[in-house]
């Protein structure tokens, strides 16, 4: 890594590079995924309830691998199980992977109670191993009426009244990681912990949309426009809250016009010119806005709104990995020497490269493919009435 | 089974795993975490027990006395052994026998005399603090006319003496300025210093001051060495910037009854009568002439040698 | 008789266990407490009296780096990290400010860096010993933490190589070494200072640039100098009150 100016003896290899990135990455798009499942309950929007049991699969799969890229970017993975067994109380990290756990088992539960009456059936026609498994999975409770329904449905909405101040808390604690650190002044500008912990909002709904429109265009099968038009408005005014929230960041810091503004200034213009204002900002946030905005406002034909809407959900992905790309190496970037910055290039033959972090990507799709050979989350329209 | 049975089955399942949770770990814990907070109170010894590298100078005394009594009384004293001989880890233990060394080179302390040793701490730097010794080396070896190629700054300076403060001229190395043939050589050689091949420079100091030495051969105190009363201080690379010993009790170490010289020679005096005479005489204020460090020069400054010629700057220096 | 005697001999019986029950007890005890002896750290009892700190003499480091050397060498450490190292600030006439530390200067400085200087100074760093360290409260499994006489240690068996407190310390005085994989700083010769030795640090410098001492004896010669002398601390905004005390410091030193 070069270094225009002066970078401190230790500085010059980064500590955290580009496979750290993807921890807060998956994490802020399961829980925006989650966070959709939930508004559903939470405001009763009918309109949602298709995709609800893709939500939860979907970020179950991606929570539950969201932190291997942290755990292998540490150097001594061997000893991972310290953070349990010696906690310090006072690290965001700490608070991170515990309420991460906890936000797992939650999830877990959720996608239990919704799949409840499905594996009842399913453990009522199988026979042999299957059945056991099926015993298991249901933990012994194999009877349904119409008052375990109701029981089921109850516990849904107060399970997602319960996910939204702990997705709030565990959103937080990631974020804090980042913000609690004062010596980084890219990480400690004045509105950096609302803009991470809302552009999961919109990372979450695109990927949900995505995702929906992904799977849809592949098997074949009929879109609920009306599902869609909900998320996709979910998602448009989050953009642009997300896209405001980064403006009055930088009104804020100017407006302040401290040595902070101009060592951060110099970053911007600097190495961040390309990645953070042309790709993030510009192209992705802006960009995806602007779509969103077209196909929300005028009335357009049902096609081009759709393949307009995969292009800004697309983007929107693209825009949030980038955002904590930038976040995390572009804090290491300006070096604590405020006296220059450094350049970074990726490497492509240690653990913590792009190519780890793609193979970590594919993961949760396996995952989810798996879960839905056996509980499948969209239901063939041609073997069941869709419920609302 | 009731039909809250599941809803019941999940939460105890729940419950069970946060229990587990909370006690498993505390069941690993190592034995000395929590005593005096959030972290294994034995690392504290873990730390403190480590083995030295640098064993400190006076590991070095048993058996290098003199050296070491050597070293400490000069300017080099807050530069450690191991600075420039490495460290004595293995060094002692192999003579002390308390450790199998299987190579006993290993054994054998590093001597660095090149000048890149040297030079490290004393070359001339902008950034370096002015009071502090740092020559640029060909330029100081230049100025001492030093034309033999790879010249150590070790041909002059020892390093455990470096400043020659105590040891006198002729038992020191040769002194870079001010000595005379005699010094070392116990007859008058018979060839000039230039004809002899690597002889070390001899600068004396007509050479540089020939208008002040032949004005001192004048006055009553030449058939005293200009060293007698001038003590060399190195300060910048010409190293010829040179203090005077212009104290009251340096001059009465002479004059007030001197043990080592024969008092014949030496006019003699006794201060707490010379001054009040000399001050009842001159009119000059007694109080002043007893308080005043350098009371001597007030009257006998020209014994000594015109003190306006010493501020113009030395001749032939390159 | 049968009677007195089975009752004499039930009451021996019970003297006989009780007696033997209570040497058991005592012998356990013993052997408890001999056990809960060994397990214990045999650490000085006079920690909290001490609060190590440091200073540095701005006006008198000279730049050799033998500081540098001698803690790569006593701590045995690779090439490419630091626990302490020395800066060079060099200023021309437009006020314009050059810095520089090739490899921490542990070969020194060999030139000049410009020719065009008209001022400079070096400037040793290493680890601040932070009172209310950043390093301390982030580190997720309590590997790194405040000693009770106030040094900031790290303890290599429980570190995971995370690089969190890396990234927290605002001095760039912590790094990852890898072999072990964990992180490392200076901790001011630890091994060092409990056998009534300094720091090789202090030790090698030749111009006492570099003074370490006890904060709460009022008598030691960094309180004096405290006392006396004006000074600063690096970074002082990030309140992370840290006990190294610059002499002489300029403020376009970070």
């Amino acid at each position: 890594m070069d270094a225009a100016g002066y970078t401190f003896p230790n500085d010059l290899y980064f500590t955290w590079t580009v496979i750290i990135a993807w921890c807060p990455y998956l994490i802020s798009l399961g829980i925006g995924i989650h966070l959709v499942s939930s508004l559903s309950y939470i405001f009763r929007l009918e309109s949602l309830q298709p995709v609800i049991r893709f939500a939860l699969v979907l970020s179950f799969a991606l929570l539950s691998i969201a932190t291997f890229p942290l755990w292998i970017q540490l150097h001594r993975l061997d000893r991972i199980v310290n953070l349990l067994i010696t906690p310090n109380p006072n690290s965001p990290l700490t608070a991170f992977v515990i309420l991460h756990l906890f936000y797992l088992l939650l999830v877990l539960i959720q996608i239990w109670f919704h799949y409840r009456s499905d594996a009842i059936d399913r453990y009522h026609n199988r026979r042999g191993v299957r059945k056991i498994w099926y015993y298991l999975v249901l933990l012994g409770a194999t009877q349904k009426n119409q008052r375990t329904e109701n029981i089921d449905q109850k516990i849904r909405q107060i399970l997602a009244c319960i996910s939204l101040p702990l997705a709030a808390a565990l959103l937080s604690c990631l974020v804090f990681v980042f913000a609690a650190i004062h010596s980084n002044l890219w990480w400690n500008t004045p509105l950096i912990f609302f803009i991470l912990i809302f552009s999961a909002v919109p990372a979450g709904c695109a990927a949900l949309s995505f995702g929906y429109l992904l799977i849809n265009f592949v098997r074949r099968i009929p879109l609920k426009q009306n599902t869609l038009n909900t998320v996709n408005r979910f998602l448009w005014f989050s953009v642009i809250i997300a896209l405001l929230l980064e403006l009055i960041n930088f009104l804020a810091l100017s407006y302040d016009y401290t040595e902070k503004w101009f060592h951060l200034k110099s970053l911007i213009a600097g190495p961040l010119k390309y990645p953070y204002l042309i790709f993030q900002l510009t192209l992705c946030a802006a960009g995806s806005c602007v779509l969103l905005t077209m196909t929300n406002l005028l009335r357009l034909p049902q096609r081009l709104a759709n393949f307009l809407n995969f292009t800004a959900c697309f983007l929107i992905l693209i825009e949030v990995l980038l955002a904590w790309q930038n976040v995390i190496i572009g804090g290491q970037l300006l070096t604590k020497s405020l006296a220059g910055s450094a350049d970074f290039l990726p490497g492509f033959y240690r653990k913590e490269v792009l190519l780890t972090a793609l193979v970590v990507c594919v993961i949760p799709y396996v995952i989810l493919w798996c879960f839905d050979k056996i509980f499948p989350f969209f239901p063939d329209p041609r073997e069941i009435e869709p419920q609302n | 089974m009731s039909d809250y049975s599941h809803v019941f089955r999940i939460g105890l399942g729940v419950i069970l795993l946060v229990l587990a949770g909370w006690w498993a770990p505390r069941w690993w814990r190592p034995e000395s975490y929590g005593e005096s907070g959030p972290y294994r109170t034995e690392s504290l010894s873990e730390n403190m027990q480590r083995e030295f590298t640098f064993q400190g100078r006076q590991s070095c005394r048993p058996c290098h006395p003199e050296i070491l009594q050597t070293h400490q009384k000069d300017v080099h004293v807050t530069v450690p052994c191991e600075d420039c001989h490495n460290a004595a880890d293995k060094h002692n233990a192999f003579h002390q026998g308390t450790a199998e060394i299987p190579n006993v080179n290993q054994a054998i302390l590093d001597r660095e005399f090149a000048q890149a040793n040297c030079v490290v701490c004393h070359l001339k730097l902008t950034a370096r603090p002015t009071s502090f010794p740092q020559v640029d080396p060909d330029r100081h070896l230049n100025f001492h006319h030093v034309t033999a190629e790879n010249t150590f700054c070790t041909a002059c300076h020892n390093p455990h003496e470096p400043l020659f403060l105590i040891t006198s001229f002729d038992q020191a190395k040769i002194h870079p300025l001010v000595n005379q043939c005699r010094d070392c050589h116990d007859t008058p050689p018979e060839k000039n210093y230039t004809a002899a091949p690597n002889h070390p420079a001899i600068i004396t100091c007509q050479k540089c001051h020939p208008n002040l030495v032949s004005d001192y051969n004048q006055r009553p105190h030449a058939y005293l060495p200009c060293g007698a009363c001038h003590q060399l201080k190195q300060k910048n690379e010409t190293s010829a910037r040179i203090n005077r010993r212009n104290s009251k009790m340096f001059c009465l170490m002479c004059h007030e009854n001197p043990d080592h010289l024969n008092r014949d020679l030496v006019p003699q005096i006794v201060l707490i009568e010379h001054l009040p005479e000399k001050a009842q005489i001159r009119g000059l204020d007694l109080e002043n002439l007893e308080t005043n460090k350098t009371a001597c020069l007030l009257c006998h400054i020209d014994t000594i040698h015109d003190q306006n010629l010493f501020k113009q700057p030395p001749e032939n220096i390159r | 008789m049968r009677e007195d005697h089975s009752h004499l001999t039930r009451r021996k019986f019970m003297r006989w266990v009780l007696a033997n029950a209570a040497g058991v007890c005592v012998g356990s005890l013993s052997a408890w407490g001999k056990f809960a002896e060994q397990s214990e750290p045999s650490l000085p009892d006079n920690l909290e009296e001490y609060d190590w700190g440091f200073l540095i003499d701005i006006s008198r480091c000279i730049g050799c780096g033998r500081c540098v050397a001698a803690c790569n060498q006593e701590n045995h450490l690779s090439a490419n990290h630091f626990r302490t190292w020395i800066e060079r600030y060099e200023i021309d006439e437009q006020n314009r400010v050059y810095i520089d530390s090739p490899r921490g200067a542990v070969r020194g400085f060999l030139s000049n860096r410009r020719k065009t200087s008209v001022k400079g100074y070096f400037v040793p760093k290493q680890c601040h010993q932070c009172r209310d360290s950043a390093c301390t409260q982030v580190c997720p499994v309590g590997a790194t933490y405040h000693a009770p006489d106030g040094v900031v240690l790290i303890d290599q068996e429980q570190c995971i190589g995370c690089g969190y407190c890396v990234q927290a310390c605002p001095y760039g005085c912590r790094y990852i070494a890898d072999p072990p994989g964990v992180a490392d700083k200076c901790d001011m010769c630890y091994h060092r200072i409990h056998q009534n030795q300094k720091p090789v640090c202090v030790d090698f410098c030749p111009t006492h640039a570099r003074i370490f001492g006890n904060l709460k004896d009022p008598q030691s010669p960094i309180r004096q100098i405290l006392r006396k002398r004006h000074y600063t601390t690096l970074k002082p905004e990030n309140k992370t009150d840290p006990k190294c005390f610059y002499l002489d410091l300029n403020p376009e030193v970070k």
